[in-house]
């Protein structure tokens, strides 16, 4: 082998060749459980002098893929890369250039914090002009490239970006006499449960669809929205019921939006989507209570959704509204009590059962049910002329 | 789908409502200041004091088993775990959280023995939804799977 080729390997190695940083350093960033992927960049080079009077030249770009999956607190995956490097000698009795070409492929271990890139086969083709020859040589590389790891330096929205093999480069390089160049050592990986702009332009151009279809059942299609459900036409009670359940379906969704999503979508947008959940809940219970005869278990539940999903309640957006929807139900319960109330007999304490004073019987479930209701709830009831907080019924 | 069904449907999906409607406005506070235990004699309703909210002696009034509430009535910040224990043979639990104003302020269902103020999963605390604010309270029912009560809590105080 020729000085110049054996020089020229000699540098071209050491753009590919790394070991490990000698201390790794804090890494409080970490990649989130599942799978990622993402590309793998590295632009180096050196020069200096060699020999007597000569001077070396190597400019290097590597670029490659990765795919990896978090479980817990260890990573799996694989990598591959491959890359050139163009060297240049000159020398006082003549020049030469070279071109070296890397491919390498290996595993990504480590933690979720550094993942580290295990190379398990590496390739060096080095060709060499000079004057009128080529020589061109293949060199194994592996053993020369330890583990190498990925610095994570951002993680955001299901997007990590870091730097790697810089550190590395520059310390096998220590001692050489060479000056190193590091243009770029740098990687992306990305989430595959991250959140697409796509697909949030896509909830935002399904979510106006989503409450008019709901608005189709409560004032026809194509009606005119009007917050006012006494005058409306007999509506689908059933397809005003499958609205509800879908709304608390979809409220259950925007809770679990994260944070890149609300990001995304905007704080706005989301509580003016909750906001007209809410209201469309209560006209619906609305429409509802005005058109059907309901029982205590739908009272109950009626009640439950109306809380859960801001349609009543002292935080709803949409207070008077709120409150109208609120009365409607506590009128239904009332009504249940009432028609429990015993204007005759005894109560359990021996007192007398009159018009004045009804009694409520504590075995009668579906009054029971609106009693514990109104109790949480807060309601008074009126019962045979007598008003008293709802709580108070239970023992009458 | 029938309206039973239908009802059904409401009553396990509102198990895994967000809650967190237009429920977030922090409700104007009014504490009741009392710190005497009364007791009506007429209605045998108890209430002790905890704090500067009276304590609801809701089982025993309604004559249902009690459930046990395990959560403090203070500490938990503005998003607390809402903690009682099991009821056999509950299909579900409601929470209800009121305002000082004894209205009520946010509901929630769970299937097992807990869950944030807001609903599950716990709303990031940078996130508009239901808090917890000075002079609230909050009580469980447990249902059975007919809809139901088969055990109430006591309505108890929170804070942050």
């Amino acid at each position: 082998m020729s000085r110049r080729l054996a020089m020229l390997l000699a540098a071209l190695g050491l753009v590919f060749a790394v070991v490990p940083a000698a201390v790794a350093g804090h890494q409080p960033l970490r990649l989130d459980e599942g799978e990622w992927s993402g590309t793998l960049t590295f632009m180096a080079g050196f020069s200096g002098e060699v020999g007597e009077g000569g001077h070396v030249t190597v400019d290097g770009i590597q670029t490659g893929d990765f795919a990896l999956e978090v479980v817990g607190e260890e990573i799996t995956g694989i990598y591959a890369l491959s890359g050139t490097a163009d060297a240049a000698v000159d020398l006082p009795f003549g020049g030469a250039t070279g071109q070296g070409a890397f491919t390498g492929i290996g595993d990504v271990l480590g933690t979720p914090q550094v993942p580290v890139l295990h190379l398990t086969r590496g390739t060096v083709t080095v060709t060499v002009q000079t004057g009128s020859t080529e020589v061109t040589q293949d060199f194994d590389v592996t053993g020369l490239t330890p583990p190498t790891e990925l610095q994570i330096e951002r993680v955001h929205c299901g997007v990590a970006s870091g730097s790697w093999g810089r550190e590395e480069f520059l310390t096998n390089l220590a001692g050489t006499g060479f000056t190193p160049r590091v243009r770029q050592g740098s990687f992306t990986a990305f989430s595959e449960d991250r959140i697409t702009q796509e697909q949030v332009d896509d909830l935002v151009e399904v979510m106006p669809q989503w409450f008019r279809a709901w608005g189709d059942v409560l004032w026809g299609p194509g009606g005119a929205a009007d917050s006012d459900v006494g005058g409306l036409p007999p509506v689908d009670t059933g397809a005003l019921m499958d609205r509800m359940v879908d709304a608390v379906e979809t409220l259950n969704k925007f809770q679990n939006l994260k944070e890149c999503a609300r990001e995304l979508i905007g704080e706005d947008q989301i509580e003016e989507w909750e906001s007209g959940i809410a209201l469309f809940t209560g006209m619906s219970i609305q429409v509802i209570l005005a058109q059907n005869n309901v029982d205590a278990i739908m009272v109950d539940v009626f009640t439950r959704v109306a809380a859960s999903t801001g349609a009543i309640g002292e935080g709803s957006p949409e207070p008077e509204f709120a409150a109208t929807t609120e009365e409607m139900l506590r009128l239904e319960a009332e009504e249940i009590v009432q028609a429990s109330a015993q204007t005759e007999g005894t109560d359990g304490a021996g007192n007398a059962c009159t018009e004045a004073s009804p009694c409520i019987p504590p075995d009668d479930v579906d009054a029971g049910l609106m009693i514990g209701r109104g109790a949480r709830m807060g309601w008074d009831y009126t019962v045979g002329g007598e008003t008293r907080p709802a709580i108070e019924w239970a023992s009458a | 789908m029938g309206v039973g069904m239908r009802v059904t449907a409401l009553l396990l999906l509102v198990g895994v409502l967000a809650g967190c409607g237009g429920a977030d406005a922090t409700p104007t506070t009014t504490t009741s200041g009392t710190a005497a235990t009364t007791t009506t004699a007429e209605t045998g309703t108890t209430t002790t004091t905890a704090g500067e909210v009276d304590e609801v002696d809701l089982p025993g009034v309604l004559g249902l088993p009690e459930i046990t509430l395990l959560t403090p009535t203070s500490g938990g910040g503005t998003r607390p775990i809402l903690e009682w224990e099991a009821v056999d043979g509950a299909a579900g639990y409601e929470v209800a959280l009121s305002g000082p104003g004894g209205g009520i302020y946010w509901a929630g269902w769970a299937t097992g023995t807990s869950i944030p103020v807001g609903g599950e999963p716990l709303i990031d605390p940078a996130y508009s939804g239901p808090s917890v604010s000075e002079g609230m309270t909050w009580s469980v029912a447990a249902y059975n799977a007919d809809g139901y009560l088969l055990a109430v809590s006591a309505i108890r105080p929170i804070g942050p």
